[in-house]
């Protein structure tokens, strides 16, 4: 009966926790994988963004995930450090395919701290213009709340979405809870940050208690849009 | 007679550093299936913004300091912008080289 028993839990921790394969599209900055000793991690080399103002998430260093999930629940372990003296770092979610549509808890700080939490949205401002028109996005912030947390410290970032409501803690704290009635019923996510380095350990999002992304960054999924050089000619 | 070799040798020195400069132009190649703009040269050494080079055409040529960087650009991919890394095709790596002093021409060929 015992050994039933543990069959049983392994098959459906497995079938639990089995990855679904989450592949993430780098937007903008310079993202790798790394490992120091058994704990790996996402992160990227670049600390500003190029302000290219086509969306918030190319002006800034983000990353997200290729395809749409359907979520209630996001959970991930990052690590902001080496700020200069305007610096952020956000969570971003219910983005439909559009760059420039999401909301987002976003983390800003100077160059000592954090000091600010804000829940924002991106929206489009006009949608006849042409999509590579640039500047076209809004940014609104709808609630805002003053903090203080270390730079350099491993935080566990927590944000659920229960009956209309957006909630975020930190370090199992919760921190702001903010209404949020028309989310897409499956939608992109990712995170973005400027102004600082950031390491993220896991990135884990669950549909009820399904995992839908258990991404803890030991293998590099992510894809990257290249093109290639030669330089053709050099003139004395 | 030394005062003048003195300034005659001055102006020859400030001549021959002048035709030193380093100088870079992106072309983009003419298998490119697309426009490209935004790109920048080793971290913002050199940033040509909101320049579009069409398929087969040359930018403008912008003196640079890095012999060595990375070169991004904007990339339209019909729905969104992506910045895209270059990568060398010479060394299959993200770091593109140019020779110091001299005007260089980087052939971007953007297939994605």
């Amino acid at each position: 009966m015992k050994r039933f028993l543990s069959l049983l839990c392994l098959f459906s921790s497995q079938f639990l926790f089995s990855e679904d394969g989450v592949i993430w599209q780098q937007v903008s900055g310079s993202w790798k994988i790394d490992k120091i000793g058994e704990e790996s991690f996402l992160y990227d080399l670049r600390t500003n963004g190029y302000k290219f103002n086509y969306s918030e998430l190319i002006n800034n260093n983000s990353i997200r995930t290729l395809a749409s999930y359907k979520y209630d629940r996001i959970s991930l372990k990052l690590n902001a450090y080496n700020p200069v003296s305007q610096s952020s770092v956000a969570v971003f979610f219910d983005s439909p395919g559009d760059y420039r549509e999401f909301s987002a808890f976003r983390f800003s700080g100077s160059k000592t701290e954090i000091t600010k939490i804000q829940y924002i949205t991106s929206r489009v401002k006009d949608t006849t213009l042409p999509r590579d028109r640039k500047l076209n996005f809004e940014i609104k912030t709808l609630e805002e709340k003053t903090i203080s947390l270390p730079y350099s410290s491993n935080h566990i970032i927590e944000i659920s979405f229960k009956k209309n409501r957006t909630v975020l803690s930190i370090n199992e704290k919760e921190i702001m809870s903010v209404e949020n009635k028309d989310r897409p019923e499956a939608s992109q996510l990712g995170i973005y940050h400027t102004g600082n380095l950031l390491k993220v350990f896991y990135f884990e999002v669950f549909d009820g208690r399904k995992p839908v992304i258990m991404d803890n960054f030991s293998t590099d999924t992510i894809r990257r849009s290249t093109v290639k050089a030669t330089v053709e000619k050099k003139q004395q | 007679m030394k005062k003048m070799i003195f300034a005659v040798s001055t102006l020859l020195l400030f001549a021959a550093c002048g035709s030193d400069k380093t100088e870079l132009s992106i072309k983009n190649g003419e298998q490119s299936e697309d426009k490209i703009s935004e790109i920048v040269w080793a971290a913002g050494d050199a940033n040509w913004g909101d320049e579009e080079v069409a398929p087969n055409s040359i930018s403008s040529s912008k003196e640079v300091n890095e012999t060595t960087g990375q070169i991004t650009c904007g990339i339209f991919n019909g729905t969104n912008y992506d910045e895209a890394t270059v990568i060398s095709e010479s060394t299959g790596t993200e770091t593109v080289s140019i020779d110091e002093g001299s005007s260089n021409v980087v052939t971007i060929t953007a297939s994605y």
